[in-house]
């Protein structure tokens, strides 16, 4: 029989290389760069602006885009660009309500349903079936109409709608997690159920979350847009995307900036998020990356040499 | 198959029961009064207000009320709108027609632009045309119904006038016309949606081991791809095209409003502003219906497409 | 004897998420009329990739492909896509791994088929479907009528398999590529269709590249070995003359840890360590650092040089 020498790990012929690619991909520090701009400026919108939004000068009202008001001004004289910044403000943070509402019954039931299963799986499996068997938009009209209507209210309704899709999700990774070692080790260790699912379960599907929390975030402001839109949400004379967007179409051929404006802001928020999502997502799972061609892969390889 | 329905159909009932029961309540809990909704805000006198009360049982105690509802829904008679002193039935036989219409055009037109485009997507992955029309769909993902309704409006109906900017017509075909922007204006969400979930599915199956094998019979790739991957890729379009389909229905109210089309969405949305327990029940009630039976109808495709899906 | 396929200094570089990956580097191989050549070596050596680019199956916006492919004195490498559909299926035609996976979940048996049939002979329904019925029964899956309608989910794994090869073989093709045509198959089933191949290769007069990491198979079925390691042949020679006297360290070891009935009480042998990763091109031998003889000459790389009295035994290694 052939004897072999253990000197096979000292010759560093074959260095292995990590893995390529980076989070931090150009469309993902792009759109980082966007979503900054827009939450800066709304943030920031009382120090940037010198108008207030909710003040009203007839005088001025429809004005075209001019030095004084950049985008001009709506029916009753108000500045559009401030309105545009503090609707942001509406907006976004309703969204980020929404977002927040539903990650917090959302992801514990989905843990619990999935860590324990039987019957308290079946208890939320049931009470999801229900909330889902409604078309999402119809739910949050019936919510509305029962807390009646108003930010606020609107907000808790779109966190009931999304809550179910989040405790799928949660319950499908936690179903995946609870099987592995890990928890096995933590269970024999004597951790309280509690721990196990919060502090080493959880942890290891929240990139997993990230992706759809990301995504919600976008529907979220879609849908309250939706509902401002039909006079359910927000409610005048607050500033927000999408009532100004319903207010601005009485003005389509005068003013078209009055419905666009709050139109391209809720579009690019959107888009943003969406290519943000989906960098996550590819940055998770590489199989649909795209990969470099030869010759650039060749001349990085041949830089690093010289370097 | 059939048992498999039936099955299905009796498991819906619970579920139903139990959305008519939310929204019974969602309904009542409602700050607004369906008393000035009646009277459109006059003032009327505490004999009328009662015998208002009465001849909508509103006297009764809530569950009695509900009792009285859902008997008589399952009769097949959802009750009298209280704003429009007309049966919810009538009222919905008038709207229905357009709304379906725009549905079902919308949806048409997704399925046809969204599934090519999915595909070539796919085929041609992370090439020039992919990324335009990534580009494109993620626009029009991210860009609300009512929004691109009105730029379809300023473009195509007050700008360049070849469309009408609102009403319906006198019937089926003439409404083709008036619906044109409406359909696009909502199938554009649901073609950006069908077409990346498509793309998605046709990658993953592109890279299946039987696609290697169909190409190495000598299969022509044209046909790997719509024989082969197609098929197993369009489970799941399904499901998202369902789903969306359903949400449609809903989501013409938006397109409704902007178009000015008097269709069920705009009743619904009246009849929560006002208080109209009825109109506001009955149509919730049908449009939950509607959607569960879509989705029902999805799962028996699935087994025709499927056959490890045993019904 | 007449070649019939001949390989010449294949090169393949592959695109992946961490690099480019060196998956082949200078492969020859020649396979005659009417042999079985066997292809061995440890997963990620180069064999399927070998397989995928004599059907040119890799992708092509993924992949570097230099050398030639010499297939009936044509080089396959210079056909245009539509020249190569006619080739797939009907001159070169692939038996995979997985059976499971290689057919496609929502067609039927008789679809799968019958598709070479009416793809590459044109043939109507109904005879394509009677010609399925004859492969059907070549390969021994009875009864033909009942499994034709049967969708691959409803057979076992060596039935699929059977399926597989029935399309393979449907067109009498001249060079059929086995990879790794039992490793997914229960050991019973193996043996059976080891039989059926060789049994279809008499008959037929094929030629069959067979893929395998396992030196017991070699010996059963191949007139010819091939060893690959790391992208390279490193020994090729007639299985009784390798089996006699192996000349590479590493053909050795594979040979060696091939168990023995009757040896009781002695440890299988391994190889230390496994198979380098191909990012970078390197210019000393590969196997070296797993290699008990390695030294100083290892440092440049060994070409194949004639080894023993055998014609034809060659090897890659400083030390044969």
């Amino acid at each position: 029989m052939m004897k072999f020498k253990g000197n096979f790990l000292h010759r560093p012929m074959f260095r292995i290389r990590k893995q390529q690619g980076t989070l931090f991909t150009v469309p993902f520090m792009l759109s980082s760069l966007i979503l900054v701009l827009i939450i800066g400026c709304c943030i920031l919108a009382p120090s940037i602006s010198p108008y207030s939004p909710t003040a009203q000068d007839l005088a001025n009202s429809l004005s075209q885009p001019s030095s004084g008001h950049l985008l001009g001004t709506d029916k009753v004289g108000r500045d559009l660009l401030t309105r545009l910044f503090y609707g942001g403000r509406t907006t976004l943070l309703g969204a980020l309500g929404v977002v927040a509402f539903s990650v917090m019954l959302g992801v514990p039931f989905g843990l619990f349903a999935g860590y324990y299963g039987g019957k308290i799986d079946a208890a939320i499996g049931r009470v999801c079936d229900v909330v889902l068997s409604f078309p999402s938009l119809l739910l949050a009209f019936i919510f509305v109409a029962g807390f009646g209507r108003g930010m606020n209210n609107a907000i808790v309704a779109l966190g009931i709608v999304y809550v179910p899709m989040l405790t799928r999700l949660v319950r499908s990774l936690t179903l995946v997690e609870k099987n592995k070692t890990y928890v096995e080790a933590a269970q024999s260790i004597g951790y309280s159920d509690f721990r196990i699912m919060f502090r080493h379960i959880l942890p290891n599907c929240v990139s997993t979350i990230t992706v759809q929390i990301t995504l919600d975030m976008a529907y979220a402001i879609l849908d309250l847009a939706a509902l401002s839109f039909l006079g359910l949400g927000v409610q005048p004379p607050t500033a927000d995307w999408g009532a100004m967007l319903d207010e601005g179409r009485n003005f389509l051929l005068q003013t078209p900036l009055l419905a666009l404006a709050p139109g391209g802001a809720i579009v690019v928020t959107v888009v943003v998020l969406n290519i943000m999502s989906d960098s996550i997502h590819q940055y998770l799972e590489p199989i649909q990356r795209k990969l470099p061609s030869f010759e650039k892969q060749e001349r990085k390889l041949q830089k690093e040499g010289v370097s | 198959m059939l048992k498999y329905v039936v099955k299905r159909i009796l498991q819906l009932i619970p579920i139903i029961l139990a959305v008519s029961v939310l929204v019974f309540i969602m309904v009542r809990i409602a700050p607004s009064d369906p008393i000035a909704s009646m009277t459109k805000g006059k003032q009327i006198s505490i004999e009328t207000r009662h015998s208002l009360e009465q001849q909508y049982h509103l006297d009764k105690t809530e569950p009695e009320q509900y009792f009285i509802w859902i008997t008589n829904t399952l009769k097949g008679d959802f009750g009298d709108s209280f704003q429009h002193k007309q049966s919810v039935i009538s009222l919905v036989a008038e709207r229905l027609p357009t709304t379906l219409q725009l549905v079902l055009m919308s949806s048409l037109l997704a399925i046809f632009i969204a599934i090519p485009i999915g595909i070539i997507s796919a085929v041609k992955m992370n090439s020039v045309v992919d990324r335009v029309l990534s580009m494109l769909t993620l626009v029009f993902v991210s860009s609300p119904v009512f929004l691109t309704g009105i730029v379809l409006m300023l473009l195509f109906a007050l700008k360049i006038r070849v469309f009408p900017s609102f009403g319906t017509g006198n019937s089926f075909t003439e409404n083709i016309y008036y619906l044109a922007l409406p359909s696009i204006a909502l199938s554009m969400n649901m073609v950006a949606l069908i077409s990346r979930i498509t793309r998605s599915n046709m990658i993953e199956q592109l890279n299946a081991n039987y696609a290697t094998t169909a190409v190495a019979k000598g299969t022509p790739y044209w046909k790997v791809v719509l024989k082969h991957c197609l098929k197993n890729a369009i489970i799941p379009v399904i499901t998202v095209t369902s789903i969306q389909v359903g949400s449609m229905i809903v989501g013409a109210v938006l397109v409704e409003n902007v178009f000015a089309l008097g269709g069920l969405g705009a009743l619904l949305i009246e009849g929560i502003k006002s208080a109209d327990y009825p109109v506001v029940q009955g149509i919730t009630l049908m449009l939950v219906v509607m959607f569960l039976l879509i989705n029902l109808i999805v799962d028996v495709t699935y087994a025709l497409i499927d056959p490890r899906i045993r019904l | 004897m007449e070649n019939l396929l001949e390989i010449k200094d294949l090169t393949v570089d592959i695109m992946s998420t961490r690099g480019i990956v060196h998956a082949l580097d200078g492969v020859d191989i020649r396979i005659a009329k009417g042999e079985i050549h066997g292809l061995v070596g440890e997963s990620g050596c180069g064999k399927s990739m070998t397989a995928k680019s004599i059907m040119r199956l890799h992708d092509s916006r993924r992949s570097r492909v230099k050398g030639q492919i010499l297939f009936q004195g044509r080089d396959i490498l210079t056909l245009t896509e539509r020249e190569m559909q006619k080739v797939r299926g009907a001159r070169i035609s692939m038996i995979f791994q997985d059976p499971m996976t290689a057919l496609n979940p929502l067609l039927t048996v008789g679809d799968q088929i019958g598709e070479i049939f009416s793809g590459h002979k044109q043939c109507g329904k109904k005879e394509a479907r009677n010609k399925t019925m004859e492969m059907l029964v070549k390969v021994g899956i009875n009864p033909p009528e009942k499994r034709i309608d049967q969708y691959p989910f409803e057979l076992s794994g060596g039935l699929q398999q059977r399926v597989m090869i029935a399309m393979a073989i449907a067109c009498s093709p001249d060079l059929l590529t086995a990879d790794e045509p039992t490793t997914a198959l229960d050991v019973t089933i193996q043996a059976q269709i080891l039989d059926l191949l060789k049994g279809l290769q008499k008959e037929m007069g094929l030629s069959i590249l067979l893929i395998t990491h396992n030196f017991g198979i070699v010996a059963e079925m191949c007139d010819r070995v091939s060893v690959m390691y790391a992208g390279q042949v490193v020994e090729n020679a007639e299985t009784k003359s390798i089996f006699r006297k192996a000349a590479h360290p590493y053909s050795q070891a594979l040979i060696n840890s091939i168990p023995k009935a009757g040896v009781r009480g002695k440890y299988l042998s391994t190889i230390p360590g496994s198979p380098p990763e191909l990012f970078n091109k390197t210019k000393a031998c590969a196997f070296a650092p797993r290699c008990p003889y390695a030294d100083r000459r290892c440092d440049t790389a060994p070409t194949l040089q004639a080894y023993g009295e055998e014609v034809g035994h060659v090897a890659a290694c400083h030390h044969r």
